[in-house]
Parts: C-alpha cells; structure tokens; sequence
C-alpha cells in the first residue's frame, strides 16, 4: 500500500479541522485529503455520503465509517498504537470519539492508552461529544 | 578496627557488580535495540552505549552516596553486618535498574515493531482496480 485517500466533507467545519490537524502528523503510509463531491473524489469512490469520511487506498480497498477512522489513525505514526487498540470489535464503535479526543489533545489521551481493561477505556470514549457538523 | 576494611569490601564488591551488570545489558540489549531502530545498527549501538553510560552514573553515584555509617564497628560480626547491609541495599537498587532498562527496551523494541503492523480492520468493500494513477 503506498497511498490513503481520505475522502472528507469540504464544507463540514470539524472535518476541515480535522483535515488540517491531519496534515501535520507524520504518517506510515502517506494520506492524500479529497474533498468529497469533486472530481477526484468521484473518480476515486463515487458512492460516499457527505456526512462520512470514507478511506480508499491505492490497491481499492475502501474503509467507511469507524473503520475509515481506525484507519486514518492507523497511518499515522504517532497513534498507530491506537488503531490497534480501537480495532476490536468492542471499542471500534468508539473510532470516532477517539480521533476527536486525540485531534483535540482532550484527557490527556497518551495517558489512556495505557488503560488495562477495554470497558475502562470505552467509559472515557464515551464521554467524548463528537461536535455537530456545522455549514 | 575494622571500617576501612569494611569500606574498601564495600566498594569492591559493589562496584564490581555494577560492572557486571552493565556488561550484561549492554551485551544482551543490543539485540533488541537494532530490532527496535529496524536493523540500524549504528544508532542502535550508539542509543546501547548512552543506556550503559547513565546506568553507571546513577549506580556509581549512588553506591558512592550510600558508604558512609555512624555505625561503630568493634568485632568482626559487626563489620560482616555492617558491609552485607550496605551490599543489599546496593544489588537492590541495581535490580530494580536493570529491570527499569529491560522496560525501555522493550518499549522501544514495540515502538519499532509497529511500523510492521498490516490494517487493522479489513475493508468495507473492493474497487476494481485500476485506480486513476494521478489526482
């Protein structure tokens, strides 16, 4: 795999957030930002719905929805320890808390990882609000 | 009397642990640091040699700080006491250092293992390739 294309929401504000967060992180595999609805992004995969970020990666592979979140930080050289984490089935309905806790530098989140039990960890994601989508 | 004897045993015997240690880390931790700097051998010899290097500082320091007594010796069994304490207080210290180094091994041994970890969640769906080449 050489390269990600993570496929957001242009006009959604926290996802440009995120995408500006994005570019900053030093990354495993190199992820390429397209904005959802333009060209690009049709080539790439047609069918995603604006309000979710969807992954495709070089060889086809398209992740959508959690998974494209555990994915996303799976790339990322700094969390990949994460994804790993956020991977089992327990916690992987919380992908998405996890990337707005870690983007956003809230509870001291290198600390968390450290949690032994999963239950413990996904009492914190939980609690984690996901800011709505504003245009 | 018998405390510069009880000193000069002290020493001797503390300082040539501490070597003895060392020597072990520094022969057996070298495996796992060109593991975790992916086949580097240069940095990892060069990270190896800085590791042995604070641990003979702290452990030196220390074994040094700890020589001193008020303890007055007059017959043999009091210096033997006196020397098997101080020694105990010192491999203790050494233990718990060689465990502390084992434990940043380790951890910088999975760090460096993480970039061999293949996704996490398998993807939603397959494109049919060819992807477009440029975006």
């Amino acid at each position: 795999m050489q390269t990600l294309y993570v496929i957001y929401d242009p006009h959604c504000g926290m996802c440009t957030e995120i995408k500006d967060w994005l570019v900053r992180q030093p990354t495993y595999v190199p992820l390429r930002l397209v904005p959802a609805g333009s060209e690009q992004a049709q080539a790439l995969f047609p069918r995603t719905s604006a309000d979710e970020i969807a992954v495709v990666s070089d060889q086809g592979d398209v992740w959508l929805g959690n998974r494209a979140w555990v994915i996303v930080l799976w790339a990322l050289k700094r969390y990949r320890g994460w994804a790993l984490r956020l991977a089992s089935p327990g916690l992987q309905p919380f992908a998405r808390q996890a990337y707005t806790a870690i983007a956003h530098n809230r509870m001291g989140i290198s600390k968390l990882l450290g949690l032994k039990s999963e239950a413990e960890l996904r009492g914190h994601l939980e609690r984690v609000v996901i800011p709505p989508c504003q245009i | 009397m018998y405390i510069e004897g009880s000193y000069a045993v002290y020493l001797a015997i503390s300082l040539a642990v501490t070597v003895w240690v060392a020597r072990t880390l520094h022969k057996n931790g070298r495996v796992f640091l060109v593991e975790a700097f992916q086949g580097n051998a240069e940095l990892a010899d060069s990270v190896n040699h800085l590791l042995v290097v604070g641990f003979y500082l702290v452990n030196v320091g220390w074994v040094a700080m700890a020589l001193r007594t008020s303890a007055i010796l007059d017959t043999p069994r009091q210096a033997i006491e006196l020397v098997s304490d101080k020694i105990g207080g010192i491999l203790l210290v050494l233990g718990m250092m060689h465990f502390l180094n084992l434990y940043v091994f380790h951890r910088l041994r999975r760090r460096g293992l993480e970039y061999l970890e293949a996704p996490p969640v398998a993807p939603n769906m397959h494109m049919p390739p060819p992807l477009p080449r440029e975006l």
